[in-house]
């Protein structure tokens, strides 16, 4: 608009740098490319600056964790309210991790290594990374944070130069977000560019981004225009598993771990402790109309423990109502284990409140299953008329 | 077509000069940032770009809504479009809401709101709500979608795969990547007709949220998407429906009602990059109008028409009703006609009814409007206060102009009827008729003398009195009257007895009229069963500005155009009418108002 | 049959609504009766002075989109064209294609279109050409074709009917000048113009595509060789691309010179993922040259492959069944060039000359399908160190 257009031609005179810039590449540009011009030096250097802390992994050898994510439940209620969930065939995951190089980003002068546990869901052999100036070291996995889908590891290596951190609370929607990523190998990161979505997604543990997002970044840093590192990329999704999220790969929905959830978590990791959501104990379904109700309770279980019956009504956790198991976990599956729930029951109309711990999946008696929300069917494929012009079999 | 949006953009200079002040200030504000060696050097025109968007975004996301069913279940997006609660999304997402009409809607601060389906456009697959809970709410504002081109900023907003937990919006930011497209319906309904294809990222969710373009106005409705063998994800290609297509049939939306499209009732071919009607209904629109086959089509809407494609595409944005002004070309002269396009209703899996509560608000909302802009007060009751002399000045059959011929008073009784007294050329009264709601009785002797013309004005004067009887009720017996709102329709002016379109697109609202109805089949008779009054009040002036009488099969049957509006004894009322048949020039009358005491 | 005729269902809702066809969406007469009613004169008019009044201020509007995106944008799409394939009065596939030259030579993309009876290409301005296929090329995927007469026009016409066609130089070469285009660098804008999902028809404008060029690299460090048969250096993007219709498109930078064609559609075999990527101009060059300039030998199939003259580097890791083994290094054979080079029995081999392998299977092929590299280069991981090991090529015994 005539708007913009007055006030960037006052900057670009009042302003010489872009302007010779511009110049030196074209003859003749308008102010809306001489912007997209300036624009793209700025992701130009923004990819160059960063490859000074960025490296790549490689790994040897694992398995696919497929199986993991098929869910046992065969509740029925819970089955026919995931068939009228219009995004069901978005939910499920029948993604398989390729072979090749992932990405992480030096953490610490002395050898830590930020990367995301995505890049190690076969539990491969053999960890490599090559650092910045080239070097290949063997890495050991130091710990995983299972829920915002991060990993640590560490290499014998001193003074590495470390990349600079956005503040957490500076991020505002709308800005650029550039993601770097070595997947396809190389030395120079491929770069992908978008804006910031929305913050405080996955309960404040993700910042929300339209960069294309895919294994070939999960890892990797997301930069503001600076060159300063506002989170890792990695896959995340409202639901458990550890490939969740990832089938949603390029689709201009993807998410980064803000450094504040990084600090929280980090010097846990450097002690070689895991993260691991915590677990209830119970098996529930959610009936329309009266709520989500409690079918059976693990032997031993916190839920067993604090009290709870069979054909208690879950009404609130931490305040927050339930109206169905979706709501449930949403509620706890980002809460680590050893963490207490406020949760609000109601048996024969009367209120009962309690406070329960979250336990780790090993110290539960059967049933933990039956947490998993949603529905990771084989997502079901669309066939367009089009699919004719798919590679012809020569 | 949107020169007083062009001419804004003149008016929007001049606070910029203090702008530009402000931003030569910030101009080395990033300085600090970059005394870190390592960082990036970031020329100011990039961050200037960047802030402006983040400002945008910031200043558009309060008014983006999360809509969710009655058990809170999520689905898709909406906008709000006004303080009051009135929001946008596609008829798709709230289809499954029709039964209770109720849902909830999510917006920024954290809260969901009640949530209230109104009208629905099933073929052009949008819904109207209204969210209730605050005293004002915020809204964005409508753009000029005609205006959008090939390469332009998108900034889509909503609810992508449910992913929000505090009811904030996802942003995702893309271009416009193609204008004029059309997207096949589903057995009639959910056509995208002249829509936004856009490569800003669209998922399941996202629909009926919001696009915006560069400075924050809303230029479409996000409601469809094309997949590949992925799935149901993004690729590339999102299409909104635009706001100048919806914004058209919002105020029907809010009314509660069903839109139904427009039909021209022919084909049109190609033929040599011109495009020509192929098969026309000879007793269509557009065959009414005075098209014939051969005719080739130069514009409708002053938008010119390229292909058929692009014919029928912008056809699909147009309500039934709806006076289009079509440009065409035959024997290499140019003309221009107006097609009042055929309504087609929906095909709907079950029955919808209209909501009465939403349609009496609105019929309130706009009488109210009108009381207020000429000038009557609210217990005012004038209905059986005022008579009036009216005579006709241009007889069309006769060829003379300015000249008084048939005359008539008119007078409201205290019973409600009107007494309607006629005189002849020559000054001598002739007839004395007694109108009342019902039927039109003579009570005097009954002559043959009175040509066509004096027959069709006896009707037209007998509607006007029904329609001032019924717009001059006391306020609070208004709800009485069996009135509805039809929604809008294009203004027109009379230039020298030619119908010119009026722009239609002000800054943010539609400055077309609103359309209020009533049943008037008696006084029709034989053509009986269908006849309808519809009454058009300018959306800016409130001011009645048309009265048409419509008749479902035969299409318009007569038009009164109100003009000239006076004060007499403090209330404005119009002194002149022009009344026109089927474009067909009956007569053009001087009125000469009085309010008894 | 029109083009018209082919639009089908591209979109879908983004709930749970069924997607059925409409079966017309034209403004269909109804029944048609004969009951006339009276008719109206249609009023010629001069346009009002509304009309002359938006034609001053549209001059003196402020153009809004001289450049950005739209310019790019513009010139690739007058410069594509949108390719039908017709197979017994079927189609059988849809694209878009680059035009070469003036005379309407198109480099696309190797597919169903191509292999079809005929071809129809449809340019910016709308006009119908039928294409003939000139040159194929199976290794880079790639095939040159050439319109004839426009379809409307009478075919007994002596007139030279084709061109000039808006058009982009493939003659300039990388190498020897760089007036082609800017180097492309990671970051860099760019914008592709095609027609996927064939959403435009006729003269409707193509669809723009936009996003960044993210590396320039060879799909096999991502992807089984197998999915793909191009094996050259690719453009990957942050566009999404790998759209049915896309395969063809044109890319650019924005200054709209061509960097780059769309390929087709790569999914990978195993984990079902799209790649967006686009075939260097150098590449399309390079064909372009070769099949316009060798004579055409009727099968219309060129290639391109090296020659390989392959050395036994010495190393021997056995494959057992079908397992996937890691690939150790079994035994080295004497006075070899791997055991010249120090490689030990036990070493992990992680890669071979740059890229990944993770088990036998791959390594074996990796040996097999090695480039004419003079030297192989290892890196194997020995205990807890990792090594590059380059090993040289022996003399060769019969050189003079």
């Amino acid at each position: 608009m005539k708007s913009r257009t007055i006030i960037i031609l006052l900057l670009l005179l009042s302003c010489p740098w872009p302007v010779t810039k511009a110049k030196a590449q074209t003859k003749e540009v308008d102010s809306d490319t001489a912007l997209m011009i300036a624009t793209q030096q700025v992701f130009r250097d923004v990819a160059a600056s960063m490859k000074s802390y960025l490296v790549r992994i490689d790994t040897v050898g694992g398995t696919q964790p497929g199986k993991k994510l098929t869910l046992g439940d065969d509740d029925e209620q819970e089955g026919k309210k995931r068939l009228q969930n219009p995004f069901r065939d978005t939910l499920g995951s029948s993604f398989v991790i390729a072979d090749g190089p992932a990405t992480g980003i030096v953490y610490s002068r002395d050898g830590y290594i930020l990367t995301s546990s995505f890049n190690f869901a076969r539990e491969p052999a053999l960890i490599s990374v090559t650092l910045p100036d080239g070097r290949r070291l063997a890495a050991d996995l130091v710990a995983r944070d299972y829920v915002r889908k991060l990993a640590l590891l560490k290499v014998d290596a001193v003074d590495l130069p470390l990349p600079t951190w956005r503040k957490s609370e500076d991020v505002q929607v709308g800005e650029w977000a550039i993601a770097l990523g070595l997947g396809f190998g190389g030395r120079e990161p491929s770069v992908t560019v978008g804006v910031i979505s929305a913050l405080n997604r996955m309960q404040g543990n993700a910042i929300q981004t339209d960069a294309k997002l895919s294994p070939v970044n999960y890892g990797g840093p997301v930069c503001d225009v600076y060159g300063r590192v506002i989170g890792i990329a990695v896959p995340m999704a409202q639901r458990a598993g550890e490939l969740a999220g990832a089938e949603m790969y390029d689709c201009g929905v993807g998410f980064l771990v803000p450094k504040t959830r990084i600090d929280i978590i980090a010097p846990q990791l450097m002690d070689g402790v895991s993260f691991q959501r915590g677990w209830l104990g119970i098996q529930v379904s959610s009936v329309p109309g009266v709520g989500v109700v409690v079918k059976s309770i693990a032997d031993p279980s916190p839920m067993r423990d604090a009290g709870a019956l069979p054909g208690d009504i879950i009404e609130a956790i931490n305040g927050a109502k339930l109206r169905n198991y979706a709501d449930l976990a949403k509620q706890i599956y980002m809460i680590p284990a050893g963490e207490d729930l406020q949760m609000r029951l109601s048996r024969d109309g009367g209120a009962i409140d309690l406070a329960v711990p979250l336990a780790s999946a090993e110290s539960l008696g059967r049933l933990p299953e039956a947490e998993e929300p949603f529905d990771p069917s084989v997502p079901v494929e669309e066939k367009t008329p089009e699919d004719q012009d798919q590679p012809s079999p020569e | 077509m949107n020169r007083l949006t062009r001419t804004n953009y003149f008016l929007q200079i001049m606070p910029l000069i203090g702008l530009i002040c402000c931003f030569s200030t910030s101009l080395h504000a990033d300085t600090t940032v970059q005394s870190k060696s390592q960082l990036v050097q970031v020329p100011n025109v990039v961050l200037e770009s960047q802030q402006q968007r983040i400002q945008v975004v910031d200043r558009v996301t309060p008014s983006v809504v999360a809509i969710y069913n009655t058990e809170q279940r999520g689905g898709g997006s909406g906008v709000l479009i006004d303080e009051n609660g009135f929001g946008i999304t596609n008829y798709h997402v709230v289809a499954s809401m029709l039964r209770t009409r109720s849902g909830f809607g999510g917006l920024s601060d954290g809260q969901r709101y009640d949530l209230r389906v109104l009208g629905i456009d099933p073929i052009g697959d949008v819904a109207m709500f209204q969210l209730t809970g605050r005293d004002s709410f915020p809204w964005s504002m409508l753009g000029d979608s005609d205006l959008v081109s090939v390469g332009d900023t998108a900034i889509a907003l909503g609810n992508p795969f449910s992913l929000t937990e505090d009811e904030n919006p996802t942003l995702t930011l893309g271009l416009v990547t193609g204008v004029h497209r059309y997207q096949w319906g589903v057995k009639g309904n959910l056509t995208y007709s002249d829509c936004i294809q856009i490569d800003a990222p669209i998922n399941p969710g996202n629909s009926g949220g919001p696009l915006y373009n560069e400075s924050g106005e809303v230029i479409g409705i996000n409601g469809r998407i094309s997949i590949n063998t992925r799935g149901r994800f993004n690729v590339g290609f999102g299409y909104a429906i635009t706001t100048n297509q919806i914004r058209r049939f919002i105020p029907l939306l809010r009314a509660g009602g069903l839109a139904q499209h427009g039909s021209f009732e022919a084909t049109v071919q190609e033929d040599r990059n011109m495009v020509v009607i192929d098969k026309i209904r000879s007793a269509g629109p557009a065959y009414l109008a005075g098209l014939r086959r051969g005719d080739r089509i130069l514009a409708i809407d002053t938008t010119p028409v390229v292909s058929s494609n692009h014919f029928v595409s912008l056809l699909g944005t147009y309500p039934g009703y709806w006076n289009l002004f079509v440009d065409f070309e035959r024997d290499g002269k140019s003309g221009r006609t107006v097609v009042p396009l055929r309504p087609v209703a929906p095909k709907l899996r079950s029955q919808y009814s209209p909501d009465g509560l939403a349609n009496g608000q609105e019929v309130d909302r706009v009488i109210r409007a009108f009381r207020k802009a000429v000038g009557i007060k609210a217990q005012d009751s004038l209905a059986t206060k005022y008579q009036w002399h009216a005579c006709r000045t241009y007889d069309d059959a006769m060829r003379s102009t300015w000249k008084t011929l048939d005359a008539y008073d008119v007078q409201a009784t205290e019973e409600g009827s009107l007494l309607l007294q006629e005189y002849d050329q020559e000054g001598e009264p002739a007839r004395l008729l007694e109108v009342d709601a019902q039927q039109i009785q003579v009570l005097d002797h009954d002559d043959r003398r009175g040509s066509d013309v004096r027959s069709f004005e006896r009707r037209v004067l007998s509607v006007m009195h029904l329609v001032y009887q019924r717009l001059f009720q006391p306020e609070d017996s208004l709800n009485s009257i069996a009135l509805y709102h039809d929604g809008a329709n294009v203004d027109y002016r009379l230039d020298d007895g030619i119908e010119s379109p009026v722009d239609m697109f002000f800054a943010n609202e539609l400055a077309g009229v609103e359309i209020i109805s009533s049943d008037v089949e008696e006084l029709f008779s034989p053509l009986d069963k269908g006849a309808v009054v519809r009454l058009a009040f300018d959306t800016k002036t409130h001011e009645l500005r048309r009265a048409v009488i419509w008749h479902e099969q035969a299409g318009t049957l007569g038009t009164m155009y109100f003009s000239d509006y006076q004060s007499v004894s403090g209330v404005r009322l119009p002194q002149t009418i022009h009344v026109r048949g089927q474009g067909y020039r009956y007569s053009d009358m001087m009125s000469d108002w009085k309010v008894l005491p | 049959m029109t083009i018209s005729e082919y639009r089908t269902i591209t979109s879908i809702f983004l709930n749970e609504l069924p997607n059925e066809p409409r079966a017309s969406a034209r403004a269909e007469p109804r029944k048609h009766n004969n009951h006339q009613v009276s008719y109206l004169a249609v009023r010629a008019s001069i346009f009002s002075t509304i009309g002359v009044f938006s034609i001053l201020l549209t001059l003196l509007a402020p153009k809004v989109h001289a450049g950005g995106f739209n310019h790019a944008f513009q010139t690739a799409q007058q410069r594509a064209v949108k390719l039908y394939g017709l197979g017994a009065g079927q189609q059988v596939g849809y694209g878009t294609g680059i035009i070469a030259s003036e005379d309407g030579y198109i480099v696309t993309v190797l597919s169903l279109i191509v292999s079809g009876d005929r071809i129809r290409a449809v340019t910016a301005d709308g006009s119908r050409y039928e294409a003939q296929l000139i040159k194929r090329d199976t290794d880079l995927q790639l095939a040159l074709l050439k319109l004839n007469k426009p379809e409307d026009v009478d075919r007994s016409s002596q007139e030279k009917l084709i061109g000039p066609l808006p058009h982009y130089d493939f003659s300039c070469q990388q190498s020897s000048s760089n007036t082609c285009h800017e180097p492309l660098l990671p970051g860099d804008w760019i914008v592709s113009a095609g027609n996927p999902f064939k959403i435009a028809d006729g003269s409707e404008q193509m669809s723009l595509a936009h996003g960044v060029f993210s590396a320039r690299t060879r799909l096999d460090a991502r992807r089984r060789s197998k999915d793909f048969r191009y094996t050259g250096d690719v453009l990957l993007i942050d566009a999404i691309t790998s759209n049915p219709g896309s395969p063809g498109s044109v890319m650019v930078n924005l200054q709209g010179e061509l960097v780059g064609m769309i390929g087709r559609l790569v999914i990978s075999n195993r984990t079902h993922t799209h790649l967006n990527y686009a075939i260097p101009y150098d590449v399309l060059a390079d064909f372009y040259l070769a099949a316009t300039q060798s004579p055409s030998d009727g099968s219309g199939e060129i290639t391109t492959k090296p020659q390989v003259e392959s050395f036994d580097p010495g190393i021997r890791i056995t494959r057992t069944g079908f397992r996937t083994v890691l690939p150790f290094v079994e035994r080295v054979v004497r006075n070899s060039p791997a055991q010249r080079a120090g490689l030990r029995k036990d070493d992990l081999i992680l890669s071979v000359n740059d890229r990944e392998i993770s088990d036998v299977s791959q390594f074996t092929k990796r040996m097999k399908t090695r480039g004419p590299a003079d030297t192989i280069e290892l890196v194997i991981r020995r205990k807890r160190r990792i090594l590059t090991i380059h090993i040289d090529p022996p003399i060769a015994k019969n050189q003079p």
